[in-house]
């Protein structure tokens, strides 16, 4: 018994060690770091490659990619920009948060880690497990403040300190009805752009199987989801949270709500929506419109390249493109845009190189090193034409596909620019990303969350409350709406969390005015 | 006292075994119950950053959101029926492959069946769970095909709470049979041959061989996986049943393991999945007593 | 086994059905494994848009040729390769042991050994002290975090258990009458007899080697060491239900089609499935106790 008790006991110790140790680790390092502080900053930007020797080599902990980030490209690109050798680990694909968790908990060596998620980084920050970043950018980081705005350096901010060098997405418009436009040739129907209108083109295309599909004839498909872009804009409904006189609401507690829902049981019983809907997996419903047998499918413009191949395969004379907003009975319509950061990056406080890893972020923000990194070089990677960054297959994509992976920080002026030329890889994709993202700006609405802060109700219960939500409503939609499946959803949603979170959620909102 | 004295001269006389024992017990003590200490953060609010010493102790408060969230009652009365399902229907195949396997003269044959059964257990369910909604499909599968053919109307296998059940045992014995039937074919295999050669020499049939000698024969080796599986009767398939279920067949298919995996419970609650599974495990620990009791007085044997 | 002249009718029409069955049971088994074996030989427009079934359609080797020459694949092939070979032998020979005095229940303390034994099947501490264990023991980043853990496997330990109990006592009674000690026993006669059961636990060691991708997950950060098993499911899962939703979109340009994904699955797959046919002589000659004896 007593010898069990050691065990755990010194199995436990190290935990408590993790944390005192956190308060002594800068102590320790301030003589060396100070040493190649120095270095650094004589060699200065122009002739880092100088410099190699004195600099240590940084460990990072990345985010799973499928390709080796020590064998790609861009790793190299940057140990040559900025003259640090870098080790890069990795994280799980499946629940990157919890190793996450037992790599912060025990002690790590990383000097920078990157978390997806902004509840990790809030509670880290929380447990004082971070290197407060603010006098390290004041001190080293000329282009961090240059290229990140204080917006976004706020949202990675606890107690007045920066915690993290938040790197920001791109805000787009991600999915939409797409359509089968020669199919609406066939039928003699012109692109839909009411409700009514688009009921009626779904009618054309049971009745008439302008396919040539017989009976696995679908006039529409989708994966098992309830929430339908530019369907559910036509009722005012644009995600799951939405600004309503100045309130935020859930979409449970949308008055549209049934409408939305009677409107979509209507296809469902009618036909017009594929019957086996709630047992689609993304390859199913994939396949459905891929081998030409579905007319409308809700997509995202990323998933086009991913079928594009096969349509023109199975149906040489296929043509499609999204669908612009339609719109519902009360003359409304629109998109749904989402944005935010993509990912927080953090020096925890146990890390053998804080200066070092500022260091690495301001070179990766120096605007040339920035752009090189993301886009490559001019005439090797990429041209330009007509203002625009197009790639140069497959270079850019061997060299730079996987680029946003390796980026700590954007340089916030000018990366939305960069990051289309990816998109330019299909055209199809492109043509049809910027379709739905050049609708006119009432069409679009943003996330009012996208950007909110670390708020521990929404962030414990997100994922769960749109389960739920996403659940109910399919059920609605094969079984049947009414008043007390409604009550019910909402009384469900109440009871894992949801008032909690709409109670915190506004109080956020209510402070932003 | 009297115990002592008739242990000390076995242990003396056979202390050559008992040496055997010591790398198994230092690989229990340093890999098995070293980390068990861990279960206690069930008792607690476990901060991860704070540690078992730093957390907070909350008694029983994991186990009472347990056992009072909202379905508890549905999800655990699914969890059970499916899992006793699953006992009942497929438990006993893989013993019958394996004495059928055991009936089959012809080398190659044997040879190919056995090897050609135990492919599925290499597919993930992914793979199985994507197969699987191609062939029950309303509109293009085959199975549907064939109940066409025959005048019936589509069946929508996947979102009928009729069927659902019975699509998780048919295709988790699918996965899984052959692969159970190894540890029965290496039972048999073990038996003495000459056993046969008397029976035949009794003039039993093939039949009668079957049930005066390979069964019994086999039978410890089937008491002991029967009284395994019962413990597990908790774990109903979370995997499978995540991949195969959807909304509308909640009422039928959702089990422990699937419920809390949708409520976001399993990622960072560390007490609350602690709990779940301490819960399991003593239910699990209950069972397998209880079975090798059971089963030592029903058949004379068991596991210890 | 070999077929005597006059058959009763009853036999014949068993035997039919024995045979029947048997083929019908690895009909069913076969079908899945050839379409993920077609799929792996198809381009990717036929199988995004379901067209391939038992056959390859648009045949082509480029999808199996684009996993084989991949460098993840082959570092990632040799370590799982090397990993299963050593922890197999190391666990085979450890279970071995171990199990045998536990076969002798009526010995003091056995049971007790026993249920601790089983008591850890049931029980474990959960995921954070054993990977403060593994950090603990210096074995984060090492491949023996992946074999030590496994050395023994609780289940496979009842299976040798249950097998030793089943040999007759009299070869061991007629042994020690002749001044055998246990351990010459074990080595002599327990072991040479024990060739189904060594090969059944053999290969459910080697299959739970080759396919953990958990342990490597939680114990390896360093991407060079990640085995096959994990690297495969990465692959899989890549465009998986589930994370087709948390996945930002421009991550999602990175997904491999189709195709190389059935590749990944089969090739990695065959290595494991060659140890089964290799070990199956074992399962099927039985052994002679007899001439043991003699």
């Amino acid at each position: 018994m007593t010898r069990k008790k050691w065990f755990a006991s010194a199995s436990v110790l190290p935990l408590a060690c993790a944390i005192v140790l956190a308060g002594c680790g800068g102590n320790n390092n301030d003589g060396n770091a100070a040493a190649t502080g120095s270095a650094a900053t004589g060699s200065g930007t122009a002739s880092q490659g100088a410099g190699t020797k004195d600099k240590p080599t940084l460990k990072l902990l990345r985010y799973y990619m499928a390709d080796d980030y020590n064998a790609y490209p861009v790793n190299q690109f940057l140990q040559e920009a900025t003259g640090y050798k870098l080790q890069n680990d990795v994280l799980p694909q499946e629940n990157p948060s919890d190793k996450l968790n037992l790599i912060m908990a025990s002690g790590s060596e990383y000097d920078l880690v990157e978390a997806m998620n902004k509840q990790d980084f809030f509670n880290f920050a929380e447990n004082g497990a971070l290197t407060d970043l603010t006098p390290l950018i004041e001190q080293y980081g000329p282009n961090i403040k240059r290229a990140i705005s204080a917006e976004s350096l706020a949202g990675a901010t606890v107690d007045g300190k920066i915690y993290g060098i938040p790197t920001l997405n791109v805000s787009y418009v991600r999915s939409d009805l797409l359509i089968r436009t020669d199919w609406l040739q066939k039928v003699g129907k012109q692109m839909p752009t009411t409700l009514d209108e688009f009921v009626d083109v779904l009618k054309a295309f049971k009745d008439q199987d302008p396919g040539g599909n017989g009976k696995n004839n679908i006039p529409m498909t989708i994966s098992p989801t309830a929430l339908l872009d530019n369907l559910m804009g036509a009722y005012g409904i644009y995600g799951l949270w939405m600004e309503l006189d100045g309130k935020l609401v859930s979409v449970v507690n949308h008055p549209a709500l049934k409408d939305y829902v009677t409107f979509i049981r209507g296809l469902y019983e009618q036909g017009l929506l594929d019957k086996e809907f709630a047992t689609n997996k993304a390859a199913t419903a994939d396949e459905k419109f891929t081998s030409g047998r579905a007319g409308v499918y809700l997509s995202g413009w990323s998933a086009i390249p991913g079928f594009d191949e096969a349509l023109k395969k199975n149906v040489p004379d296929a043509q499609y493109q999204f669908v612009p907003p339609l719109k519902g009975p009360d003359g409304k319509s629109g998109f749904t845009k989402n944005g935010g950061f993509n990912k927080i990056t953090f020096v925890p406080k146990t890390a053998k190189h804080p200066e070092d890893a500022i260091k690495l972020v301001n070179a990766m923000l120096e605007p040339n090193t920035f752009k090189e990194l993301f886009i490559g070089k001019e005439g090797e990677t990429y041209t330009m034409k007509d203002g625009n960054y197009m790639p140069i297959d497959p270079a850019f994509f061997d060299k730079r596909g996987q680029a946003n992976a390796f980026v700590i920080g954007m340089d916030e002026a000018n990366f939305v620019q960069y990051w289309q030329a990816r998109l330019q890889k299909n055209k199809p994709m492109f043509d049809n990303y910027q379709l739905v993202n050049s609708v006119p700006e009432d069409q679009i609405h943003m996330d009012p969350l996208a950007f909110a802060p670390y708020l521990p109700k929404l962030s414990a219960n997100s994922d769960k409350l749109s389960t739920l939500v996403n659940d109910r409503l399919i059920q609605m939609i094969v079984d049947g709406v009414s008043d007390s499946g409604i009550g019910s959803l909402q009384k469900a949603w109440k009871d894992a969390g949801g008032e909690d979170v709409a109670k915190e959620v506004n109080d956020w909102y209510a402070s932003q005015k | 006292m009297r115990g002592l004295s008739n242990w000390l001269p076995q242990i003396r006389r056979n202390y050559d075994l008992y040496l055997l024992l010591i790398p198994g017990l230092v690989f229990l003590l340093i890999f098995k119950y070293t980390p068990i200490y861990g279960l206690v953060i069930a008792f607690q609010n476990f901060n991860i950053f704070k540690g078992i010493g730093g957390s907070e102790w909350v008694g029983l408060q994991q186990f009472e959101r347990l056992f009072h969230s909202a379905d508890f009652g549905r999800v655990m009365a699914n969890t059970l029926l499916i899992s006793l399902y699953k006992i009942v229907f497929l438990f006993p195949i893989p013993i019958v492959l394996a004495v059928l396997m055991n009936e089959v003269g012809r080398m190659w044959f044997k040879r190919s069946i056995q090897t050609i059964i135990y492919l599925p257990h290499f597919l993930s369910w992914v793979v199985i769970a994507g197969l699987f909604v191609n062939i029950l499909s309303p509109s293009t599968g085959i199975v549907n095909g064939i109940i066409g053919f025959f005048g019936g109307g589509p069946v929508n296998f996947f979102m009928d709470n009729d069927f659902f059940r019975s699509i998780l045992v048919a295709t988790a014995g699918w996965k899984e049979s052959g692969w159970s039937a190894i540890i029965f074919i290496a039972a048999i295999a073990g038996l003495d041959p000459e056993l046969y050669e008397a029976a035949r020499l009794d003039g039993a049939g093939r039949v009668r061989q079957i049930f005066s000698i390979t069964l019994p024969g086999i039978a410890g080796t089937i008491v002991l996986m029967l009284i395994l599986r019962i413990g597990s009767v908790l774990e109903a398939g979370t995997e499978q049943i995540l991949l195969l279920y959807n909304p509308t067949v909640y009422e039928t298919g959702d089990v422990i393991g699937t419920y809390i995996y949708r409520m976001g419970l399993t990622s960072m609650e560390y007490s609350f999945s602690t709990a779940v599974g301490l819960f399991e495990s003593v239910i699990a620990f209950l069972l397998v007593i209880g079975g090798n009791q059971l089963a030592k007085r029903i058949t004379g044997r068991s596991i210890w | 086994m070999t077929p005597s002249r006059s058959r009763p009718l009853s036999e014949v029409v068993y035997v039919a059905i024995v045979y029947v069955v048997l083929t019908a049971a690895g009909i069913l088994c076969l079908f899945p494994f050839l379409n993920v074996l077609a799929k792996s030989l198809s381009a990717n427009w036929a199988i995004v848009s379901g067209k391939v079934g038992l056959w390859p359609v648009d045949f082509n080797l480029k999808n199996v040729g684009f996993v084989i020459m991949d460098a993840m694949f082959q570092r990632g092939l040799v370590i799982s390769v090397g990993l299963t070979v050593v922890g197999t032998l190391a666990a085979i020979a450890m279970t071995a042991i171990s199990a045998y005095p536990l076969s002798k229940k009526q010995l003091p303390g056995i049971k007790f050994v026993l249920l601790l034994y089983i008591f850890t099947m049931l029980f474990n501490g959960g995921l954070i002290p054993n990977y403060l264990l593994i950090k603990n023991l210096g074995l984060m980043d090492n491949l023996l975090s992946l074999v030590l853990p496994g050395l023994i496997s609780v289940f496979n330990l009842l299976l040798m258990k249950n097998y030793y109990e089943s040999l007759p006592e009299s070869l061991e009674e007629s042994a020690k009458l002749d001044g055998a000690s246990n351990l010459r026993i074990v080595l002599w006669i327990i072991i040479p007899l024990s060739a189904p059961v060594f090969a059944t636990i053999s290969l459910f060691y080697a299959v739970a080697f080759w396919s953990d991708w958990f342990h490597p997950m939680l114990y390896l950060n360093d991407p060079a060491l990640k085995p096959l098993q994990l690297y495969m499911r990465d692959v899989v899962l890549q465009a998986s239900d589930e994370n087709l939703m948390n996945l930002d979109n421009d991550l999602l340009l990175g997904v491999s089609p189709e195709g190389i994904r059935n590749a990944t699955i089969i090739v990695s797959t065959i290595p494991i499935l060659l140890v089964y046919p290799f070990l199956q002589k074992y399962f099927i000659k039985g052994i002679l106790i007899g001439s043991v004896k003699g």
